[in-house]
């Protein structure tokens, strides 16, 4: 049972596990001929960080749950509550993955970093205690949350002048809608998670103020950090 | 130059976000002047008279423009030379774009039996056998690119760029630290091979070939390592969990 629990964590971990199921990216174009226009450097520049960055917190998710699962898994009420947002997690980093190597992204340089790091978060709050956990939930999807909302409205608001080849109008190509529609969703489990969080009693954590804020913190350098390298 | 504008030197130009739907930016871009001079420089005067102004100013002359003073407005480095020299460079990328959109290259890559490092060493090679036709003056054109600091910037990052190219067409799809190992080997190959390759008198650079195939061999193991490292830390640190765990679950 152990060593089960051990092998899923350890997936998480190692980048060159695939898990099957389908594609997460968008179709190809026709022919694979473009339908819009050149980017500009500054929009190309802005995607390249967006998908770093959001890759790199999917991976953190994935592994903050990953740790907070192994810690937790002998409380039978909050196991499959982790387990749910868990596989929502991996769920988020697959698709993220496979965009980063699609659009040719390169990953942040701190990815050991990322893993350990968050691996170890989940881990140590899980091992303190159910309201320690939910917690660090609430603060990091708290974060994550917000920073969504910020990808999205510069994604309506920026990318507005792009022509469509096909009939000399400017609107959004595939790729942008398909990456605002992932960003979307994803939000929204997020905040799914910052509800489940709060109804799991993470008010209660002890000390919670200093627990949350400090997540927080850690979330928003690693963010700073992540989209740059 | 301080370290910040060294790094921002470098970074800027490289790609970002090879797009789908987009148009993307192409390598070489030929409705430009100086590009349009700087091919018929790089097909026609180089064989003759190497990386040297005299190529561009023979090959500005046809275009009606005296001297090289075009690229003063035109490019980073302000020196005809060096953009000669990276010209070869873009240019090869640009022949190994086109082998990777071809027929052939797809269906390669879609058969599942070929593997990706024997993808990554026909590509080397196919690069490499690019410069047999400046090969006389392959010794000047490394010695010119890497010896200057400001000069070694601009090539490391065209290096970059192919070695990027180099194993994104072999069918990489690495998501993390192994993205950063597997390019910075290439561009170690890249500048061996070709160091190896101005010595290299056997017939059809087979010896260069063979120089290729056996650090590609070091670069498969080698590339095993990084993640057993992982694989270490992982397995020590669950191990100590567990300790911890069973040891405080009895107290
Ligand atoms: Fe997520
Ligand atoms: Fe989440």
């Amino acid at each position: 049972m152990v060593s089960r629990l051990l092998f899923q964590s350890f997936k998480r971990f190692n980048s060159t596990y695939k898990g099957p199921g389908k594609s997460y990216l968008p179709p190809k174009p026709i022919d694979n001929k473009p339908t819009h226009k050149e980017l500009s450097p500054a929009q190309r520049a802005y995607l390249d960080r967006v998908i770093r960055v959001d890759q790199a917190g999917e991976l953190g998710a994935d592994l903050i749950y990953a740790g907070q699962y192994l810690a937790l898994s002998h409380n039978k009420k909050v196991k499959p509550i982790i387990k749910h947002m868990w596989e929502q997690e991996i769920h988020h980093r697959k698709t993220f993955n496979e965009l980063q190597t699609q659009y040719r992204i390169r990953p942040s340089i701190l990815t050991p970093f990322w893993k350990i790091g968050a691996f170890g978060m989940g881990f140590a709050t899980g091992f303190m205690n159910k309201e320690a956990a939910m917690a660090c939930t609430e603060a990091v999807e708290t974060v994550i949350g917000k920073h969504y909302n910020q990808q999205l409205r510069v994604l309506s608001n920026n990318f507005k002048d792009i022509e469509n080849l096909n009939n000399g109008q400017n609107d959004d190509s595939i790729e942008i809608q398909h990456l605002k529609g992932t960003i979307k969703v994803f939000r929204d489990e997020e905040l799914e998670h910052l509800d489940t969080a709060v109804q799991n009693d993470s008010k209660n954590a002890k000390p919670y103020w200093l627990l949350t804020e400090s997540i927080k913190g850690v979330c928003k350098t690693a963010v700073y950090l992540a989209e740059r390298i | 130059m301080s370290m910040k504008g060294m790094i921002n030197r470098g970074i800027k130009g490289i790609r970002q976000f090879h797009s789908i739907y987009h148009v993307n930016p192409t390598i070489i871009d030929l409705n430009k002047i100086e590009n349009q001079i700087l091919n018929k420089a790089y097909e026609e005067y180089v064989p003759k008279y190497g990386f040297n102004k005299k190529s561009i100013e023979l090959a500005s002359k046809e275009f009606g423009i005296n001297g090289g003073g075009i690229f003063n407005f035109t490019s980073n480095s302000k020196d005809v030379k060096m953009e000669l020299c990276l010209f070869h460079l873009k240019k090869c990328r640009d022949e190994l774009n086109k082998l990777a959109q071809s027929e052939e290259f797809r269906e390669i890559m879609g058969n599942n039996n070929s593997k990706e490092i024997d993808r990554l060493r026909s590509l080397i090679k196919y690069r490499l056998s690019l410069n047999k036709k400046i090969i006389n003056e392959l010794p000047g054109l490394l010695g010119y690119v890497l010896i200057n600091k400001d000069r070694l910037i601009e090539s490391m990052k065209e290096l970059h760029e192919l070695s990027d190219d180099l194993t994104y067409y072999s069918g990489d799809k690495s998501n993390d630290f192994a993205w950063y190992s597997k390019r910075i080997s290439v561009s170690g190959l890249i500048i061996q091979s070709e160091l190896f390759m101005i010595n290299d008198k056997s017939k059809g650079f087979e010896d260069t070939f063979k120089f290729v195939d056996s650090k590609l061999k070091e670069i498969e193991t080698a590339g095993y390592i990084y993640n057993s490292i992982e694989e270490w830390i992982f397995f020590n640190a669950v191990s100590i969990v567990n300790l911890l765990k069973s040891q405080l679950s009895r107290g």
